[in-house]
């Protein structure tokens, strides 16, 4: 199981991601970097996301990415 | 420069010149756009234009206008904060003031306006981040634009398209547009237009619609882009060349290009804003990716500058180097030190890094004093510090600072949306009871870079 949450915090390095209010995308935490990094972290361990075909409403909690992992299995 | 500007935008007026989202211009209808901004332009004085601006067709005629109307244009994201929005106003001391992130665009006239009669000899003012904690005005004159032009325009292998469509990822506030704008306009190519940077999905479409046989972008813009395995020959074979500049382009990305492209051509170049958007460039081969400990910015006998080294700094001279910052007396007739670090082998420019704190993020240069200054300057800050973190490669991946004090964490950030542009804003503040010191008594950056 890929915690999220542990992946995000050791990217952005900040405790506002373990906060379910934090939009990642408004608050600048998951940023053009940021995701570059994350879509690799994922991808190393065995989710290959593609990037335009998500739906970009989801990158902007911890439970949305956990959700795109899962339809991607 | 004017003139041939409008006799290249009206030889080619049924041609496409500017594409962005669902809006598309022809030579000529950019042309009379312009012209209009530029009639609304002439009854004033000759005082600097402020262009607050999207990544529109509007924004686009306005830049263009003010260069007709031979007033300055200053190029402002509309992304900023207003406070700095408004000391770039006030700084440039722009006369009249066009916000095109309207509907319809709006002009206002400002009370603090240079005194000029004369014609400007001024195309733009960009301003970069300076370490005194202001914006610092880079003046680029129509003689810098001309050479700089002249160059572009002639560089192998952009030489080679007709009638191409051009992609420009970056916003006009950023240099790296005056490549693929002037490029686009002075040789009859469409400008195809990134409107939003941070729709992943958008930017892909427009490319799939769009065609761009060449892409003006920075490496981290194709990072983004390779990320879809999509992005390569079968799909997108109309992609012929990448014109990189603005940051450090590293051998792994131009490999995991040539993997998924196989006859594409890479360009890498390099210049810093005072010298007008790029001075140098070079073709970067599968050779050079295997050869190079790291890859080469430039080719000196084909460069837009007489480029040179001293004490390993990269000094530059020549008519595409500015006289000197804005409102300030400099010399740089013997050259134009960058601060960048770098040496001269084989007639190839290297490029190490940089002299002192400035840092390239996002394509943007920062000045992390200026951070500094700002943070401190908030209320109940006694000290504070902001490093880079470098990925493996030296590339920033994060700008964090630390700071003591009785402020609160979100007090900062809150008063530095305010003061800052989005991508300076530091993704980690952290207070802590004292900053770590070093021996020699000034704070130990090592020991945070740990933390």
């Amino acid at each position: 199981m890929t915690d999220i949450r542990k992946i995000l915090y050791e990217i952005c390095e900040d405790e506002r991601v373990f906060d379910e209010e934090t939009d990642l995308i408004e608050s600048g935490l998951l940023d053009s970097y940021a995701v570059i990094e994350l879509f690799c972290r994922l991808e190393d361990e065995g989710t290959e996301l593609q990037i335009t075909q998500i739906d970009r409403e989801l990158l902007r909690t911890a439970n949305g990415i956990e959700e795109l992992i899962a339809k991607a299995k | 420069m004017i003139e041939k500007l409008a006799e290249t935008m009206l030889r080619f007026k049924e041609n496409t010149a500017y594409i962005c989202k669902n809006e598309e211009l022809s030579f000529g209808e950019l042309y009379n756009r312009a012209r209009d901004f530029a009639e609304k332009l002439k009854n004033d004085d000759f005082s600097p234009v402020a262009v607050i601006g999207g990544r529109n067709a509007d924004t686009m005629a306005a830049i263009l206008g003010c260069v007709f109307a031979k007033r300055a244009y200053v190029p402002i994201d509309i992304s900023l904060p207003e406070e700095r929005k408004n000391r770039i106003i006030s700084l440039s001391k722009a006369g009249t003031v066009i916000d095109c992130s309207k509907e319809k665009p709006a002009f206002e006239k400002t009370e603090n306006r240079a005194q000029t009669r004369e014609e400007n000899k001024t195309a733009y003012i960009i301003f970069t981040s300076g370490s005194t904690g202001e914006p610092k005005g880079v003046p680029i004159s129509y003689k810098n634009l001309d050479n700089f032009i002249e160059w572009i325009t002639l560089l192998e292998p952009l030489d080679k398209f007709e009638h191409a469509n051009v992609l420009n990822q970056a916003a006009f506030s950023f240099d790296l547009s005056t490549a693929a704008i002037y490029y686009a306009l002075f040789c009859g190519h469409a400008i195809v237009q990134i409107e939003n940077k941070n729709d992943f999905a958008g930017i892909i479409d427009t490319i799939k619609q769009n065609k761009p046989e060449v892409m003006v972008a920075t490496p981290t813009f194709i990072k983004l882009c390779l990320l879809d395995k999509c992005f390569c020959q079968k799909d997108f074979s109309f992609i012929k060349c990448i014109y990189f500049c603005g940051e450090t382009l590293q051998k792994s990305l131009c490999k995991a290009i040539f993997e998924r492209f196989s006859d594409i051509r890479i360009i890498n170049a390099y210049g810093p804003t005072e010298a007008t958007s790029a001075v140098c460039a070079i073709e970067i081969t599968k050779e050079m990716c295997e050869q190079e400990e790291i890859l080469p910015v430039g080719k000196i006998s084909s460069a837009a500058a007489e480029i040179f080294i001293e004490n390993k700094e990269i000094v530059l001279k020549g008519k595409s180097v500015f006289a000197g910052y804005l409102g300030k007396d400099d010399d740089f007739s013997k050259g134009y030190p960058t601060g960048d670090l770098g040496c001269i082998e084989n007639g190839r420019l290297y490029c190490f890094g940089r002299l002192d704190s400035q840092i390239k993020y996002k394509g943007y240069r920062i000045e992390l004093l200026e951070i500094e200054n700002n943070i401190c300057a908030v209320k109940g800050v006694e000290n504070c510090a902001v490093i880079a973190k470098r990925n493996e490669h030296g590339e920033v991946r994060m700008i964090k600072a630390f700071y003591s004090g009785k402020a609160e964490e979100e007090e900062i950030r809150a008063v530095l949306l305010q003061e800052l542009p989005e991508y300076m804003i530091p993704k980690t503040i952290k207070k802590l009871e004292n900053l770590p010191v070093s021996t020699n008594g000034k704070t130990d950056r090592k020991e945070l870079e740990k933390l």
